[in-house]
């Protein structure tokens, strides 16, 4: 029997459907974990079917494109299908109401990622535009942009104490408080927050989430108004917002 | 205000319209003078020069009530879109609603949209508590202490940008009026999903015996999806059980299931051709899911779900 891995936020729904698959000679294989701790290797995997829209944070999201664009730069070879309750005759995509006769022949004339420019859209919301305002330059909403400002502020300071020697009451006051870092983190952690379980179903949702432990790491300095020297020193503030920054770059660079 | 002079009304507002179209304004029937408020009513403005507002009214349903917010949504309408939120502890429902939207005759305002929506115990986006863009905070104010277990500790959020000009901060007021603008639609799709993903078991059988489907839903684990597709057909009674058991779904979910406010919009301010589509809908459930001698497809149930959610304009979600 051939294997088909697959991502679905509805538990029941692939339940229900594995006899309809067996029937057909195909096993159904969950990606677990995938929501916890980022998904796993793909390497073994030949067939990826999602069952999109995504269901996360109380929304109906759709990744699909992600996935696809995900796939075609680390995975290219994988065959990505989606399923869903959308009427559309994509070739790579099954109407859960209306499913093919033949699921050999269905895969078999499923296109490569190369071959196609864009999964059909699921009707959700539209993850890539959660992404693009995640990464704006300004803005309301842009979450680099305020990390960039509190990274900027807490780079002077630590070369003012390490290079400069500087009273750090005089950082303190001139760079830390001058600046209202304490109120920058606040907004950088509220956005973060706000935007972490929209990611949930991304594929490189296990970055967010090493990004997530590095901001618990480095939040008690902040919480305790910078006041603290060896705090910003010891917690290695600026390593790790620049760690930080680093990650998320990538991310940005390929997918906003 | 009997309705014929209401519609004169709206007639000769109508003439001398000058409106700005892009002015938005909210008004709010909430808890107010428990947060302060002296006045029966005042305006709040929005950051960044626009004409955009949110109107606050403390006012308990009754005749009167009624006739001063058709008078207020009115007079507003002239100045650009409103969208009324009516509190339901103090005494809205639906028929609320559809005498509001029907005595204006808002099919007469062409160049401002109306709707109503009804909310209440913190589980809608409006709240703060519920979304942190959101408007209303606690005890009738625009501010809110989130705790959550991700956080590591509470955040203060406030809605206002400076409370001696009265002004509202710009960001809120946009979150609020987009997720709005896209409420019936979002509510309508996500229905749509749960539904099907709910009715997983029966999809892929070749036959479904007559009442299957229908025993299926009023099984007791089914209970939630059974109630909010009454409620989408209008037959979950204001002070019924049924309410009270779908209250009780969306606090534990912290999700909206109501379609009390969704359903006397979709017929009266979205136009008549998807009115009619609500109509056959709500008649296929009706007759067709919720019936021990069902004929129907799961396949006209999507089409028809799909062609209400086409004839709405705009993306699902903001």
């Amino acid at each position: 029997m051939k294997q088909i891995s697959y991502i679905a936020t509805n538990r029941q729904l692939p339940q229900a459907l594995h006899p309809w698959f067996e029937a057909q000679n195909y096993s159904l294989q969950a990606l677990l974990n995938y929501d916890k701790t980022g998904i796993p290797p793909l390497s073994n995997t030949n067939i990826l079917l999602l069952f999109v829209p995504f269901f996360h944070n109380n929304v109906y999201i759709s990744i699909e494109n992600v996935w696809k664009k995900y796939l075609e730069l680390n995975y290219p070879n994988i065959l990505l299908l989606t399923a869903g309750y959308i009427k559309h005759t994509h070739a790579n995509y099954l109407d859960l109401l209306q499913l093919p006769e033949n699921l050999e022949y269905f895969i078999e004339h499923a296109k490569s990622l190369s071959e196609f420019e864009s999964m059909p859209f699921s009707g959700g919301l539209i993850i890539e535009d959660k992404l693009q305002k995640f990464y704006e330059g300004h803005g309301d909403e842009s979450l680099t942009d305020e990390l960039g400002k509190v990274y900027r502020i807490v780079t002077m300071a630590t070369d003012e104490v390490k290079i400069h020697q500087s009273s750090y009451i005089e950082i303190l006051e001139n760079l830390f408080q001058a600046n209202n870092i304490v109120e920058k983190w606040g907004v950088l952690i509220n956005r973060w927050h706000n935007y972490l379980p929209f990611f949930e179903g991304l594929p490189f949702f296990g970055t967010f989430k090493e990004v997530d432990a590095i901001l618990k790491q480095i939040a008690p300095f902040f919480e305790q108004k910078c006041k603290t020297e060896s705090q910003l020193i010891d917690f290695h503030i600026k390593e790790k917002l620049h760690i930080i920054k680093q990650k998320l770059e990538i991310i940005g660079r390929q997918y906003a | 205000m009997s309705t014929a002079s209401s519609k004169a009304a709206v007639s000769d507002n109508l003439k001398g319209e000058n409106a700005s179209r892009q002015n938005r304004i909210m008004i709010v029937i909430w808890s107010w003078r428990y947060g302060g408020m002296k006045e029966n009513t005042d305006e709040w403005a929005v950051e960044g020069n626009s004409g955009d507002k949110l109107v606050r009214l403390d006012l308990k349903m009754s005749s009167e009530a009624t006739d001063i917010l058709q008078q207020k949504i009115q007079s507003y309408a002239q100045q650009g879109d409103v969208f009324v939120f009516l509190h339901r502890r103090h005494g809205y429902n639906q028929k609320n609603i559809k005498a509001i939207l029907e005595q204006l005759n808002v099919e007469a305002y062409t160049e401002s949209t109306i709707r109503c929506f009804l909310f209440g115990e913190g589980n809608d986006k409006i709240y703060i508590a519920n979304q942190s863009k959101g408007l209303l905070g606690t005890r009738g104010s625009f501010s809110a202490k989130l705790e959550n277990d991700t956080m590591e500790a509470a955040i203060y959020i406030n809605a206002i940008a400076n409370e001696d000009q009265k002004l509202l901060k710009r960001k809120h007021f946009d979150f609020v009026w987009n997720q709005y603008s896209h409420n019936f639609k979002a509510k309508i799709f996500e229905l749509k999903e749960d539904l099907f993903h709910s009715l997983s078991p029966f999809l892929f059988l070749k036959e479904i015996q007559a009442g299957a489907v229908y025993n299926y839903i009023k099984l007791n684990e089914n209970q939630l999806l059974m109630l909010r597709l009454l409620s989408f057909i209008g037959k979950v009674r204001k002070g019924s059980n049924l309410e009270t058991k779908l209250r009780e779904f969306e606090q534990q979910h912290r999700r909206s299931y109501f379609f009390d406010d969704c359903h006397i919009n979709l017929k009266i301010t979205y136009g008549e051709q998807l009115a009619q589509v609500y109509k056959e809908l709500c008649a296929n459930i009706s007759s067709g899911l919720l019936a021990y001698e069902a004929d129907f497809s799961f396949q006209t149930l999507r089409n028809q779900f799909d062609e209400m959610l086409q004839m709405m304009a705009g993306s699902t979600y903001n």
